[in-house]
Formats: structure tokens, sequence, C-alpha cells
């Protein structure tokens, strides 16, 4: 499985949200995006809902996020990202 | 909670905040024009009609129709739930007020009743208000939020139940001449309770998202809008009975706390890149420490007349050009593209082929435009400022004015042209 790894805590809005989208844009089912975010990005979710995208979030501090986010063909993808979040 | 429960069902579709933010620059312009044109009447007396109608062109045609905007744009984010209103009400409510305003400024120059802006203003304002303070009572979450929003839209109401009661008795006479410690207690809640909590609750939220900071501390951000709306009533309770002002001091003393802090926050930004709306919101602490000081002088210690009223009148032009306005100018530099952009965002998931057509948000408006406008708000500042000293400076103050604001209005015109252009784009996709 290719991991895409984004770290978007230090840039400026709109721009975590628009790098976010353009990986989703050409994810494969063999890909996961895994983003670092200052916050709970909350409209992301709401788009990656109406797209049925998959998605997980985790929250590590109050400043740090982990998002996880893949397609419903990748079938290996939630229990990697079960791995990750257990640590 | 930090920005939760932001949900696009609820967020206001993007012309519901842009009614408001392009009209905010036509009663600009409308005021630099008056400024210009009628120069040295301004500083003569703070009663003339022409200083009347730039003051309330300025406070509720910019500032409030900005603050109004930007709450349909923030209550949803910040405390989850929408201004629940609806298009058509919105639009009537809209034309009232605009309409309404321009009654009033009309009657200040005796060319109409004052009882077309009572009916058409007054009505307009206050259902608003009711309808904000309703939506915060009933259905606002959001810890650190829901009760500052709440003061400030207290403090709304209180400015506009005076200033109704004021135009009534210009109208009718019920209560002769007042003191002037009551237009001061409406002004005090306009510009300080209203404008400046709200602005102090706003960048709690905004300075740490869009500029990359530390939070404000937890207890800061619980403690000082409380604290300030508190003053507030102070103040006006020590004007009533005694017509003094030493509580004016605590109100200093949280406002030049606030604005060190903010100072210090946007200092500790991770990445320090040029931004024009730094600069705006770093002019705008400063001027708000400034100009309270000066008021506090004002308040504090026996001046002579002369030298009383000029200092009063920086302090008021700190106040408002130099810290409301500043804020008001930067926050549009950076919001407005951020709106288009979390708009053009969401149509893109329905056409992923359109996703390459998102702008970069500085296209939409450019560092150089925004840099431009800095400067031209800079020159404005120093020609009012030079106008005490020699008021027909006050003439070309205020054709920059207009310019500074007539170009600002031509840049967010020409970024909602943009939008509509790339939307029809990702559609064709």
């Amino acid at each position: 499985m290719n991991i895409i790894t984004l770290d978007v805590s230090e840039l400026e809005p709109p721009l975590p949200m628009q790098n976010i989208m353009k990986a989703v844009v050409t994810l494969t089912d063999s890909e996961l995006i895994w983003a670092t975010h200052r916050r709970k990005p909350n409209p992301l979710f709401d788009m990656l809902d109406q797209q049925n995208i998959c998605w997980q979030h985790q929250q590590v501090n109050e400043q740090e996020h982990h998002i996880f986010i893949w397609l419903k063909t990748n079938t290996h993808a939630q229990d990697l990202v079960n791995s990750k979040i257990a640590g | 909670m930090r920005l939760a429960g932001l949900n696009f069902d609820r967020v206001p579709s993007l012309d519901v905040p842009f009614r408001f933010y392009l009209t905010a620059p036509f009663f600009a312009v409308l005021a630099g024009i008056l400024l210009a044109c009628f120069g040295t009447d301004i500083w003569a007396s703070r009663w003339s009609p022409a200083a009347f109608a730039i003051t309330h062109l300025l406070a509720l045609g910019v500032m409030a129709m900005i603050m109004f905007g930007s709450l349909f744009q923030l209550l949803p984010v910040l405390c989850g739930t929408p201004i629940r209103i609806n298009a058509k009400l919105l639009t009537l409510f809209l034309i009232s007020f605009s309409s309404g305003l321009l009654c009033l400024i009309a009657g200040f120059f005796q060319l109409i009743s004052y009882i077309a802006s009572l009916v058409l203003l007054g009505t307009s304002l206050i259902l608003f208000a009711t309808l904000l303070l309703t939506t915060l009572i009933r259905f606002a979450g959001g810890q650190f939020t829901r009760l500052p929003i709440l003061f400030a839209v207290i403090s709304l109401m209180i400015t506009l139940l005076m200033g109704i009661t004021f135009l009534a008795n210009f109208s009718w006479g019920f209560f002769g001449a007042l003191p002037k410690y009551w237009t001061n207690i409406h002004a005090s809640f306009g510009i300080f309770g209203w404008v400046t909590l709200l602005i102090v609750t706003i960048s709690f939220q905004v300075i740490p998202m869009f500029h990359v900071t530390p939070e404000f501390p937890q207890k800061v951000r619980s403690y000082l809008p409380f604290l300030l709306f508190a003053s507030i009533l102070l103040m006006s309770v020590e004007q009533i009975l005694w017509n003094s002002h030493f509580s004016f001091v605590i109100t200093w003393l949280l406002l030049a706390s606030y604005s060190l802090f903010a100072l210090k926050q946007l200092a500790l930004r991770k990445r320090k890149l040029p931004d024009n709306t730094v600069r705006f919101w770093q002019f705008a602490l400063a001027n708000l420490i400034l100009s309270t000081a000066l008021m506090l002088v004002v308040n504090m210690f026996e001046l002579p007349i002369d030298i009383e009223k000029n200092v009063g009148t920086l302090a008021a032009i700190l106040l408002a050009l130099g810290c409301v306005l500043s804020v008001i100018q930067g926050m549009l530099l950076k919001i407005i593209p951020f709106l288009i952009t979390l708009h053009l965002q969401q149509h893109a998931m329905k056409y992923p082929m359109g996703m390459g057509l998102m702008p970069d948000h500085y296209s939409l408006i450019g560092r150089k435009q925004g840099t431009h406008l800095w400067y031209l708000h800079i020159v404005t500042y120093i020609l009012v400022i030079s106008s005490i000293a020699y008021a027909p400076i006050l003439y070309l103050a205020g054709s920059v004015f207009t310019f500074s604001w007539g170009y600002l209005w031509w840049l967010l015109l020409s970024a909602t042209k943009s939008y509509y252009e790339i939307r029809i784009a990702i559609e064709n996709c």
C-alpha cells in the first residue's frame, strides 16, 4: 500500500484543504492519504462524505490532528489505519 | 471548542455575506465624498450635520454592515447555528437598512424629517438585533464565543435603542436637551461594546487560524470579553450617577492588555511571510492602545478646552480609522479569497476534472493590490490626522479616503466576478 503523507499544519487557509483535495482527486485503490493538520477540518469531512470517500480522524492534541483518507474500493486501508492509530 | 460544528448544510451561500461586504464600500465612498465636500466643517463641531453624517455612515454603513455579513458567516462556524432568515427577508432587511441609513443622513442635513429613518432604519435594525439575540440565546453553542458575541449584540441593542430615542427626541422633543453623557454612553456601547468586543472575540479565532499563530491563552479567551463588557457597563453607570470617567482606566487596561497579547501572538506566527493582513492587524492593535490611552488622558485630567478637543478628536480618529477600519480592510483582503476558494472547492467536488481550475487565493486579490490598499490607507490616516493641525487638508483626506475604499470595492467586485467565471468553467470541465 502506498501511503501519501501530507503535512499541512503550517499552511494558512485555504491551502490545507486545497492540498488535501488535490491529492484526493488522484487517489487510487492502492493508496492512502495520511494528512497532518493543526485543526479538525470539518468542511473537508463534509466534502469527503458527499463523494462517498472514506476517512478517519485522530486528534493527537489540540494542535495536531491526523486525517486518513482512502477510497471505498481499497479493502486493506481500514486495517492499516487502525494499526497506525493504535500506534 | 476550536471551529467545531462547521457544516456545509449550515454555512450560508456565498452571496449572503457578500451582499454586506459589497454594500459597505458604497457607504464608505459616500462618507469620503462628504469629507471631501464639507472638509473644515467636520472638526468645527462634533454636532455639525456633516460630522454626524460621516460618523453614522462609517458606524452603520461600514462597520455594522461588515459585522452583520461576518456574523452570517461566523455563527455557523463558531456557535454551530445559522442566523435563521429566509432570502426574501434578508433582501428586505438589507434594502430597508441601507435606505433607512440614507434617510438618516438626509435627516442630519435637514433635507427630510427623521420619521423615514426611524421607520426604516430603526425597525430593520431592532428586528435584526432581536433575531441575533434569539439565535444566540436559543440555538447557539460554542464555549468561548457564544457569550462574548451575545454581549456584543446586547451592546448593539443598547446603542440602537438610545439612537432611536435621540431621533425621536430630535423630532418631537420629548425630553428637551439631553445631557452630553447620554451621547457618550451611546458611543461607548457602539464602539467598545458592539464593534471592539466583536473584533476581540473574532480575533481569538481568526488570528490563529489565518496567520498560523499559537492559540490565545484560554483564560484570556474566557475572561477578557466578559470583563470588557462589565467595564463598559460600569463606565455608563459612573457617568449617569457621578458624571465622571474614572472606570475608563479598567477599559483601557483590558484593551491595552488584549492588544499586547494579540501583537505577541502575531509575532509568534510560524510562517513569517510578508502579509498585508498582518500589517493591518498590527497597525490596528497599536492604534487601539494609543487611542484608548489618549481617551484616558482626556477623561482623567483637566486640560485646556482646545487641547482637550484636539486630543479627543485624535483619539476618535485613531480608534475608528486607525483601528476598526484597518481591521475591516485587512480582514476583507483575507476572508474574501478564502470564502471564494472554499465555495469553489465544494463545487469542484461535483466536477473532479475541474479541480485543476481552482485558483490560487492570491490570484483573486493579489499581494501587490493588497500593498496598494495598505499604502492608500496609511496616506489617508496621515492626512486625516494632519487635518487636526490644518483643517483644509481634510478636502484632500476625503478624496484619498474615497479612492481607497473605491479601490477596495473594485478589488472585491473583481474577485466576485472571478468566482462566477471559475464556477462556470468548472462545470464545463
